[in-house]
This record gives structure tokens, C-alpha cells and sequence, in this order.
């Protein structure tokens, strides 16, 4: 691979595309046409997808995360222009667009402009699906299109019904994983709406916060919004209302894997496979015996200590300097050692 | 009014400059190569399990000014690594430098067969033996210890049941008052089953501790930090402390279940060390026992153990040798600013040579 792969052609190429994009914006202004909703980003995308095949795997996932953030960092600066491109007065159009920010958290329809200004406010969601993917056997969003409302009331009383018959132990277990499922699911909408109207306190805050000082630069403006963003954010977080939904969103995942786990403990079980519940006693008695076993050692250890001590004592005393054992042996501080001593004074 | 005065011309000069910036530095990211953490030479001298306790080797021809060695305990969450992380920003060799001979517990990444390891084998067991291990090597009844964030936990832990064992402690960052007003991390354990959570995955996986630890400033942290992260793309050595950085971030060793539980419960949940009602083993941990002279460092601007979390410690220890030192800095910062090298481990070393 060459230095100059990686940017001199093929994404300075995109770029000078995106400048001609902006050409357009200005000739937009005198109603000549219309651009593309993000080029920018698009032109990003194209470079992207041209290099990372080239990258490491390893750097792979951090470049990543710069390149989705640089995609946040204008997409609010051209959202703001192309707002108020052709207006005459641009904090106006400015704040037509802000307003058309609070809006999205609102609703969000397929079409909505803001839409991606909006899932900026998806990043903590988006940290939790990684990491319930990385703990689940199904993809963390699998649950997020579940049905909610009206359906799960009728849902959960389908699933309330006892089992009946020669299977009734599985049709349980299966009601209570599909009961678990459907809390999980709610669990995680009720922690997405508390995110959607957080991030429509956060669109006021800024508005606010732009208001006193002049805007100049794509930069200032994104620095602005994390700030915003994150005051906000620690305000909300540290309430008691937040510490039960984010518990029970934690309580709701666990439920549902510790049901799944119940149906594949007992799949493994009738193969006559070890369980994770066999496991786990094992690694239990093991590590008990492990730790009668060091505890052991150590009260031999101590015992020879003591002896070699009392050896030592009942040697009739020699005429000699002391040797290099003895000073060795000279303690500093004088205080008993042993575990048993220890233990007498706590 | 809004005064929004950004210019189309100066919108596109930024963006140019933001594309130019990435596109170069996606070749210092490439040539960056493996990246290396924990710069000081250091010899293993004693192992048990995944347990490796490291003695730092001495610049050469320089003698430890204080005979009484001192033992890191570092947390369980993340690797030591990160006192060590670079040969500019190392808190070992600045301890080093001060005349310290510097021993560090690294526990290495528990698996599912350390899962039920407890409080108890990690305190009363590894640190006690690691303790025991340097105090027959060096001919005393007792050393110098320095705990860091949870390992400062352990370390008054240990402390209490074994005050005979320790001369001198040292706290950073270090919990104490696990309720805390301000403690985000405690508020949001608050309503976790954790017997389920434990029960259900067993050791707790690094992924979780990530995202806990991600989400305590979600848009600086996965957000901002890249953006300011492409300003200095350009320089070779900074892309590389950052990734180092990055990997230090991400390097999450699983937790050892029941530990887990325990740690969860009796200090976050119930706040008992305050209390004095956390039982390890055999022990109750009184932290009036503690009677050695005690050095709390914490970081004025820390938002994983705030401030008053840490200087709780002061009416609580029996010891009438005790002393705070506030470091105005961040959680992370206090082992890797410039301004910590040149403050806190000389600090340390002053404060540990004159006892």
C-alpha cells in the first residue's frame, strides 16, 4: 500500500465533489437548485468504505469512532446552513432549525431532517446495545421492535396461564422467557424515552447558551452541544429516577438471560452435557478446598517458623559476631505474625 | 436573538482542514504499530495463581534511599499498567526516583475457574502472601503499602485485619464513603439484584465495566474525545499516547463473581465499611484498627471516587498520623498529567522517607 492511498486521490477527489456541493448550496440560494441532503458525509462514507479495507483490523474499530464522530461534528453546522440558506436573516433560520430539532425528539418520521442530529442523543443507547450484544446470544436490538402497550397486556396474560400435561415444566419455562423478553423490552423503551427528552431539554440549553455568545465556527458549535449535552446529562443521571431505570433495565436483561440460561441448562442436561449450574458448583468446592489447602500450608509454614525460633533459643549462645542469618532474621518492629495472633485482635 | 455567524467560506476552510487532518493521520495511525505499555524493567518474584507480584528494577547505580519496600495494590478494574503507562508519565519510576523500592500485585484476568474467588482470598490470601512474601525477603515484620482506587479499599481492608503487617499507608483515590451525594457510579448500582447479575453471568465481563464506565460521560467519552483526537493525528507520538491510552481504556479484565457481590453489596449498597460492618473472612473490618500513619491522596476533580468519598477516611482511621493531599486533577490524571509526576510521587516518597 502507498502514503498516498489513503487520502490524495480517492477521498480528496469526494472532497473536491463535496466543494462543488457547496457551489450548488450558494447557487441554491438564487433558486437554482436543490443539494444533496449530507454530502459531506456521503463523500465521507465513500472514502471510508474505499480505505478500511486496507486498515488493520485492529485500528479499525477506533477510526471508526473518529470518522462517526466527525459525521456529528458538521452535521449540525450544515443542517444550520442549509436551513438558512436563501434566508435573509440566518439567526432566524438558525432557530427555526433548533425548533425543528425539539420537534424530532417528539416524533421521528422516516423523513425527518434532523433525524441523525437526533441519534446523537442514541449514544448511551447505543453503548448499552454493544455491550448486551456482547453478553446475549441474540443481537441487542432483536428485542427493540418487540411489541409493547396493549399487546403485551394481552401477551401477558396469554403467557400467565399455567401449563397443562406431560410438558407442562417446559411451558413454563418458555412463558417465563417470553414474559422476560416483553419486560426486557419495555424496560429498554422506558430508558429511550428518558434519553429522547433529555435530548430535548439539551436543544433548549443550547439555544440558550448560543443566544449570549456568537457562534463563528462548525467546531465551536459541536463543543457547545457536548456541553450542553453532558450538563444535562449529569443532572438527570444522578436523580433516583434514573437509578431505577437504569437498574431495571440491568434487573430485565439479567431475568431474560438467566431464563434463557434455564432452557439451555436443561437441554445440556437431558444430552447428560455438564451444566453451567454443575460448573459453577464445582468451581464453588474447589475453590473452598483450594483455600483449606493454602491456609494449611501457611500453618505448617508458621509451625516450622516457630520451631526453627525455639531451636534457635535452646542453642547455648555463641561467642561470635552475629552471622548474616541472624541479622536477616531481625525484625524491625516487633509484633506477633502469625494469622491466629492477628485474628485474636480484630 | 441567536448570533449564529458562521460563514459558508469559513464552514468549508473548517471542513477541509477536519478531512485534511484525517486523511494523514490515517497513515500514523497505520505505522503506530503494537502498542507498548509498562516501561520500567521490572523481575517477577513471586506468582500464585494468575497473581505476579513485580519488584522494579532500580535505575542503575541508585540505592533505595528507604529500606522499608513499598507494595502497590492496584484495583481489580483495568490493568497496573497504567502507573507505568509511558517513560515520560510513570508513577513506578517517579516512586522509584524518590527512593522507593517499589514492589506492584498485578492480578492478571480472572477466568470463569476464579470465579469464586471472595474477598476474603484476594485480601487475606494474595495480598497477605505477597506481603509475607516481601517482608522474608527484606528481614521486616512489616512494609510500606500504597492502594490505588479499589486496591486502596484492600489495602484498609487489609490494613484493619493486619495492622501489625503494615507501616506506612498510602490511599489514592480511594473509596471509603460509597454513598457520596455525588457518586454516580454509586447511585446507579443502587437497584441492581445483584445476586441475580452474578448468578446469571457469573464473573462480571470487561464489556460491562466499559459501558459503566463510558456512560459516566457518554459524549466526551465516545464522543468528543475523537474529534480532538484527529487535532493531533499529525504528530507520530501523540497518536501513540493516545492509543495507549485507548488500550488502557478497553483493557478490562473480567471480575471475579463473588467478589463482584461482595464488593457490590456490603460497600456500595450497604455503605458497611463506614459502618464497620463489612465481615472478610474470619475479620470485621474496623478502620479505627488502622494506627500507622496514613497519606490520602484523592483528585479534586474525580468523578469515578469524588473527593468527599475519599477524605471520609480522615474520622475514621485510629491512626494520629494522619494526612490528605488534594491533587487538582481527575481520576485518571493523577497518575499521567505532567503536573502529577512532578507533585504527587514526590510527595509520596517525602512524606514515606520521613517515617
Amino acid at each position: 500500500m502507498t502514503k498516498n492511498a489513503f487520502w490524495n486521490d480517492d477521498w480528496m477527489s469526494t472532497q473536491r465533489q463535496y466543494w462543488e456541493q457547496w457551489n450548488n448550496m450558494q447557487q441554491q440560494a438564487l433558486g437554482v437548485k436543490q443539494p444533496p441532503a449530507n454530502p459531506w458525509e456521503q463523500s465521507m462514507e465513500h472514502w471510508w468504505s474505499a480505505v478500511q479495507g486496507a486498515m488493520p483490523a485492529a485500528k479499525q474499530d477506533f477510526f471508526s469512532k473518529m470518522m462517526d464522530q466527525g459525521k456529528n461534528y458538521f452535521q449540525m453546522a450544515e443542517q444550520a446552513m442549509q436551513a438558512a440558506n436563501g434566508q435573509e436573516n440566518v439567526s432566524e433560520a438558525w432557530a427555526k432549525m433548533l425548533s425543528g430539532l425539539t420537534e424530532s425528539f417528539h416524533q421521528k418520521p422516516a423523513n425527518d431532517p434532523f433525524k441523525q442530529a437526533t441519534a446523537f442523543w442514541e449514544m448511551p443507547l447505543d453503548n448499552w446495545n454493544r455491550m448486551a450484544s456482547a453478553m446475549s446470544p441474540l443481537p441487542g436490538d432483536t428485542l427493540r421492535g418487540m411489541p409493547h402497550g396493549d399487546v403485551k397486556e394481552h401477551l401477558d396474560r396469554i403467557l400467565g396461564t399455567p401449563g397443562l400435561g406431560y410438558t407442562r415444566e417446559t411451558q413454563t419455562q418458555y412463558q417465563r422467557l417470553m414474559q422476560a423478553a416483553m419486560e426486557y423490552q419495555e424496560a429498554m423503551a422506558e430508558y429511550s424515552l428518558f434519553f429522547s427528552s433529555m435530548g430535548e431539554k439539551s436543544v433548549k440549553l443550547l439555544q440558550k447558551k448560543i443566544g449570549d455568545t456568537p457562534v463563528e465556527s462548525a467546531r465551536q458549535l459541536y463543543d457547545t452541544w457536548i456541553g450542553c449535552c453532558e450538563e444535562l446529562y449529569a443532572e438527570d443521571v444522578i436523580s433516583e429516577n434514573y437509578s431505577k431505570l437504569h437498574g431495571r433495565l440491568v434487573n430485565a436483561l439479567m431475568e431474560l438471560k438467566s431464563r434463557w440460561g434455564e432452557i439451555m441448562n436443561e437441554s445440556l442436561s437431558t444430552m447428560n452435557i455438564p451444566t453451567r449450574d454443575d460448573l459453577r458448583t464445582l468451581q464453588i468446592r474447589m475453590q473452598e478446598q483450594r483455600r483449606e489447602n493454602k491456609k494449611l500450608v501457611s500453618e505448617v509454614a508458621a509451625l516450622r517458623h516457630e520451631i526453627r525460633k525455639m531451636q534457635a533459643e535452646s542453642k547455648p549462645v555463641s561467642k561470635k559476631p552475629a552471622t548474616k542469618t541472624v541479622k536477616k532474621a531481625t525484625r524491625k518492629k516487633a509484633a506477633p505474625r502469625t494469622r491466629k495472633a492477628t485474628a485474636a485482635r480484630t | 436573538m441567536i448570533n449564529f455567524q458562521i460563514r459558508p467560506d469559513k464552514l468549508a476552510e473548517e471542513m477541509a482542514d477536519y478531512s485534511r487532518k484525517l486523511g494523514h493521520g490515517i497513515e500514523n495511525l497505520i505505522d503506530a504499530g503494537e502498542i507498548d505499555t509498562g516501561v520500567t524493567a521490572r523481575t517477577a518474584v513471586y506468582k500464585e495463581d494468575k497473581l505476579v507480584l513485580y519488584r522494579y528494577d532500580r535505575p542503575k547505580g541508585s540505592k533505595a534511599s528507604n529500606e522499608t519496600p513499598l507494595l502497590i495494590v492496584y484495583a481489580l478494574v483495568n490493568r497496573p499498567y497504567m502507573t507505568d503507562i509511558q517513560e515520560d508519565r510513570s508513577t513506578i519510576r517517579g516512586l522509584l526516583e524518590a527512593g522507593q523500592d517499589v514492589y506492584l500485585v498485578d492480578w492478571g484476568y480472572p477466568d470463569s475457574s476464579d470465579y469464586a474467588l471472595t474477598m476474603d482470598d484476594y485480601i487475606n490470601g494474595y495480598i497477605d502472601r505477597c506481603v509475607d512474601h516481601i517482608c522474608e525477603q527484606h528481614g521486616l515484620d512489616s512494609i510500606n503499602v500504597l492502594g490505588i482506587c479499589q486496591g486502596g479499599t484492600f489495602s484498609l481492608c487489609y490494613s484493619s485485619m493486619h495492622p501489625d503487617k503494615v507501616r506506612n499507608l498510602v490511599t489514592m483515590v480511594t473509596p471509603v464513603d460509597f454513598q457520596t451525594p455525588d457518586n454516580l457510579l454509586s447511585s446507579w448500582v443502587q437497584h441492581i439484584d445483584i445476586d441475580l447479575l452474578v448468578d446469571t453471568i457469573g464473573n462480571i465481563p470487561g464489556e460491562l465495566l466499559n459501558w459503566t464506565f463510558l456512560s459516566l460521560k457518554p459524549f466526551s467519552l465516545t464522543g468528543q474525545k475523537y474529534i480532538n483526537m484527529v487535532d493531533v493525528l499529525d504528530d507520530p507520538k501523540k497518536v501513540k499516547n493516545f492509543l495507549r491510552m485507548e488500550k488502557w481504556i478497553f483493557d478490562s479484565p473480567d471480575q471475579a463473581g463473588e467478589t463482584f457481590r461482595q464488593f457490590i453489596k456490603d460497600f456500595y449498597q450497604q455503605n458497611a465499611l463506614i459502618a464497620g460492618e463489612v465481615e472478610i473472612g474470619e475479620h470485621v473490618v474496623d478502620l479505627g484498627n488502622i494506627t500507622c500513619p496514613v497519606l490520602n491522596i484523592y483528585a479534586q476533580q474525580d468523578h469515578l471516587v469524588p473527593p468527599d468519598a475519599s477524605t471520609a477516611l480522615g474520622g475514621l482511621v485510629g491512626s494520629d498520623d494522619y494526612t490528605e493531599l488534594a491533587f487538582p486533577g481527575g481520576h485518571i490524571g493523577i497518575y499521567v498529567s505532567g503536573r502529577a509526576q512532578k507533585e504527587v510521587t514526590p510527595a509520596i516518597g517525602e512524606w514515606l522517607n520521613k517515617r
